[in-house]
């Protein structure tokens, strides 16, 4: 249930003086003393936080949101830039497949088949896979 | 190095700038003499619905940044635009209510006692409109986010029933029964009916 005067109250409320006849009004409405104890509570806090809110000046505000909108415009550049390169390798590949077709199997085959690995090349290959990251954390501890 | 501001971008990006330029419908001019006007209004409304100064800072600086991008679209009018800042807004603080009520639910503040039984003056003195406040924000904590945005676009900003439903997302006809409804609500708590 809702009191014809509500919108008065609140204009009355909003210049900050209720005159008399409507203040009795209130005290005898409980639709209006509802509205007055809420929107009276809002409408200080409104005017508590308009006075403490500290937003930064428009030129910063400005200057924030260019920059922002750089950092952006670089982001999704250099995302098509990794599409495009995946898209270039795809299709090279794809190209190459198409060009030898089974023959490619086979050439991979042969060419991996043709690799000796000896004792000494597998002995150097796994001192480096082990020396390699000890080497780099000596060199990351000592920087 | 040393910045002063208006710092002018366009001399550092001049193709984004003058791409810009080109489609924007808010210039830089334009953009800050909106953003004077709206800016302290904003973080009000967003200090007060998320109840966190901090939170109200972030999601100010996300609503502009969203808003700025999407500088080509036409408004009807300054209220438009404005509607649209502040329904940016909202919705950046629903995202983050909802991310965050993943990660965990916070608990509520305060034990302190509550208010008085007498209903409040237009002008009420000072050390009571310190209880107000206080009691004020205990009762919005109490209510439903939706129930305190409406609240406060609705008295505290004074917007009519068809921006408060434009801003939220909501139908304008359901507004008023809604309002009613939140309105008792924060009346209850505010009066010491209920206890938060």
């Amino acid at each position: 249930m809702t009191c014809h005067r509500e919108d008065e109250l609140l204009d009355a409320l909003a210049r900050g003086y209720t005159g008399d006849e409507l203040r009795e009004h209130v005290a005898s409405c409980a639709s209006c003393a509802e509205l007055q104890a809420v929107a009276g509570a809002l409408l200080n806090e409104h005017s508590v936080a308009i006075a403490e809110a500290a937003v930064p000046s428009s030129a910063t505000m400005w200057w924030r949101l260019r920059i922002r909108e750089r950092h952006d415009a670089e982001a999704a550049a250099r995302r098509s830039l990794y599409i495009g390169q995946a898209a270039t390798l795809l299709i090279a590949f794809g190209l190459v497949v198409a060009f030898f077709g089974n023959d490619f199997g086979q050439t991979v085959r042969a060419l991996v088949a043709s690799i000796h690995l000896s004792t000494p090349l597998l002995l150097a290959i796994a001192t480096w896979l082990v020396a390699a990251p000890v080497a780099g954390w000596v060199a990351i501890r000592q920087k | 190095m040393n910045l002063t501001f208006p710092l002018d971008l366009a001399q550092l990006m001049p193709e984004t700038s003058h791409a810009r330029d080109a489609a924007s419908v808010m210039d830089e001019e334009e953009f800050r003499a909106f953003y004077e006007r709206t800016a302290r209004p904003l973080w009000a409304y967003l200090s007060r619905i998320t109840g966190d100064r901090h939170e109200a800072d972030d999601a100010l600086q996300e609503a502009y940044y969203r808003f700025y991008r999407r500088s080509g679209v036409q408004y009807e009018s300054e209220a438009h635009r404005r509607n649209s800042l502040f329904r940016i807004a909202t919705n950046i603080v629903r995202d983050s209510a909802r991310r965050a009520k993943h990660r965990d639910d916070v608990p509520l503040q305060d034990e302190s006692e509550g208010s008085s039984d007498t209903p409040v003056s237009a002008t009420p003195q000072p050390e009571r409109q310190a209880e107000i406040r206080t009691d004020l924000q205990r009762a919005l904590q109490q209510l439903e986010p939706v129930q305190r945005e409406m609240l406060w676009l609705a008295y505290a900003q004074g917007a009519s029933h068809e921006e408060i439903a434009d801003i939220l997302g909501l139908r304008a006809i359901s507004i008023r029964t809604l309002l009613l409804r939140a309105r008792k609500k924060a009346a209850r708590f505010l009066t010491g009916e209920v206890r938060p």
